[in-house]
């Protein structure tokens, strides 16, 4: 167990790396000078010049590259071009909400289809198995943003039922958690019912049953503990897609998290700050797949890794 | 010698594609799917031929129509007819999953085929750098990239191409890892054929029954992610009728005309239902034991 998680971190940490480098290779190559786009029309050379050494704007790329590393042991990534404000408390002060709002989407993906899934596999081929999983590949197949739209149309303009957009109390939250947790509910529904239809079949199931176990503890301790592995990779997977379906979600409600500080960084053409965030979300994403793989592990001991 | 092996994977080969169809067609679903590809690409290509009315039309007389007789999905907030800019953007759609997906195909069979084949140290540091690409959330790693360039259709083709290439190739990678150890790639290896044409001839046409699938569910992706960054104002510009550009002009008037929000989307779910069902049904009449990824990112 200890080895497995030794050799997992070992790969872990080159690819934190990788991930790091080229986050830098790719705000590195863009285009236009950041000092003009910080100072503006009305300019002074000294200042110029005083923004560009601050910067490093004149060193080598790998010194640039080393000052990058070493603000960023330090929580330093620099300064937004549009507030002046460190790009890291920006992030911060952001993050806690997108998780929030992951955090909702997650419960819901897992409620709904762990339940859904684990009932149409009950009665395969019943029309509630049929009706749900018709349901769950439109769900599957439609835009993240369009069902966003849809439920404000639905629920916020028609129905009244919640606010359409805005950060605030439970009722806020509503419908931006069902918008981004549908996709992973409708895919967790259709894993969960294949799952537990191929364990239906397994020579120990039969052996529950014949020991004379009830229907329900059959299906509880026998089946559905065997579908937590896929399930639990289909959570872990997700999760990026939580992270970009967030910058969809809460573009459209209006959630002030990292999503959306994205999407107005890339409209203001603000570099620092759309680095931070690529960053942030990406090693936020390496780390719950570095944890799920770990979990693996505890769960299943006769995963091995090699 | 090695003519009669090319024979034999001739043979083999119409074999499975012909055992595949006759199990594709008996899949009513992947023939739904398969339907409405074949609806897409015929909207895509006959589309000025299709559309009612000229997609760029403006006409503010009569702006923001409910569907009706002489415009059956509306109008939008320019008076232009909202069917006839969903058929044109049935032909952005088809390129971007086109154009997307074949840049990834043959990016990923190449760096697949080159680290499955020759392994060590290549194939260690490709599958490294796959790994740093998958750890990027797949829309911000977009918009990233976006940022450096001019957000257009073209750089978008370009950016989905590249965020996606590394999935094909650990896909290409695995298939050529095991069709590498079969007995008539070791006889020509023996024969002292040179790499490339033993590569082009013998293990990658060998290859394609998952790429193909891969392909497919790429188009979906493709299709997908255009649509986002298209919504979020970072793809297609206006005046260019892109279902997710649409959907993004559409939402101001949510609440006045939805159907200007509700038939791109549609759109854009249908087609992306369409090549997933279709993928689907291929992935199990190729081999129903194959283990590949079930749906679009």
């Amino acid at each position: 167990m200890i080895q497995f998680i030794i050799k997992r971190t070992l790969l872990f940490i080159p690819v934190i790396l990788g991930v790091i480098t080229l986050t830098f290779i790719l705000m590195f190559i863009v285009p236009g000078d950041p000092v003009l786009s910080m100072v503006g029309e009305r300019y002074d050379e000294a200042t110029v010049q005083r923004l560009r050494q601050e910067l490093h704007l004149d060193d080598p790329i790998y010194v640039q590259y080393g000052h990058f590393l070493w603000g960023l042991m330090h929580g330093d990534l620099g300064r937004s071009y549009v507030t002046n404000q460190p790009v890291f408390d920006t992030l911060m002060q952001k993050f806690p909400k997108t998780m929030q709002l992951a955090g909702a989407a997650m419960l819901v993906s897992i409620i709904l289809g762990i339940l859904v899934g684990i009932v149409s596999s009950l009665k395969p081929y019943s029309w509630f198995d049929k009706g749900t999983m018709i349901v769950a590949l439109a769900g599957i197949s439609a835009p993240v943003f369009w069902v966003g739209l849809m439920l404000v149309l639905i629920f916020g303009i028609y129905l009244r039922w919640f606010p359409t957009s805005g950060y605030g109390g439970l009722a806020f939250l509503v419908l931006p958690a069902i918008t981004l947790g549908t996709r992973s509910s409708a895919f967790l529904a259709r894993v969960t019912r294949a799952t537990m239809l191929e364990i239906r079949s397994k020579d120990f199931m039969r052996t529950a049953y014949s020991k004379g176990l009830s229907k329900w503890k059959v299906i509880m301790k026998h089946q559905f503990v065997n579908t937590l592995i896929p399930v639990i990779t289909i959570i872990g997977v997700d999760f990026g897609s939580y992270l970009s379906g967030a910058v969809l979600t809460e573009s459209i409600f209006g959630w002030p998290g990292i999503g959306r500080l994205a999407l107005d960084s890339i409209l203001k053409r603000d570099f620092p700050m759309i680095q931070g965030t690529v960053l942030l979300t990406a090693l936020v994403f390496i780390t719950v797949n570095f944890l799920v793989d770990i979990l693996y592990g505890v769960i299943d001991p006769r995963i091995k890794y090699d | 010698m090695t003519d009669i092996v090319i024979d034999h994977h001739s043979e083999r080969s119409s074999g499975l594609w012909v055992e595949t169809w006759r199990r594709l067609k008996r899949d009513k679903a992947a023939m739904f799917g398969l339907v409405i590809v074949g609806l897409l690409v015929l909207l895509g290509i006959f589309a000025p031929l299709l559309a009612p009315q000229d997609p760029f039309k403006v006409n503010l007389e009569i702006r923001l129509l409910p569907p009706g007789i002489d415009h059956l999905l509306g109008t939008d907030h320019f008076g232009r007819d909202i069917l006839s800019r969903i058929i044109f953007g049935a032909r952005i759609s088809l390129e971007v999953g086109i154009i997307s997906s074949t840049i990834s195909l043959l990016l990923g069979m190449l760096f697949g085929t080159i680290a499955g084949y020759y392994g060590g140290w290549i194939d260690n540091v490709i599958m490294r750098i796959t790994d740093i690409m998958f750890g990027f959330p797949v829309l911000l790693f977009l918009i990233g990239i976006m940022a450096a360039f001019e957000p257009n259709l073209t750089t978008v083709f370009f950016a989905i191409g590249f965020v996606s290439w590394p999935r094909m190739a650990r896909i290409m990678r695995g298939q050529v890892l095991s069709v590498k150890e079969n007995d008539y790639v070791m006889a020509n290896v023996a024969l002292g054929q040179r790499d490339f044409p033993l590569i082009l001839r013998h293990i990658v046409p060998n290859c394609l029954a998952p790429v193909i699938v891969a392909f497919t569910m790429g188009i979906a992706s493709a299709i997908m992610a255009e649509a986002s960054l298209s919504f979020l104002g970072l793809g297609a510009q206006p005046p260019t009728p892109s279902w997710g550009s649409m959907v993004n002009l559409g939402k101001d008037y949510l609440r006045s005309a939805p159907w200007l929000t509700l038939f791109p989307g549609i759109a854009i779910g249908l087609t992306v239902l369409g090549f997933n069902l279709f993928g689907d049904g291929l992935r199990d009449a190729l081999d129903p034991t194959m283990e590949m990824p079930t749906r679009a990112e």
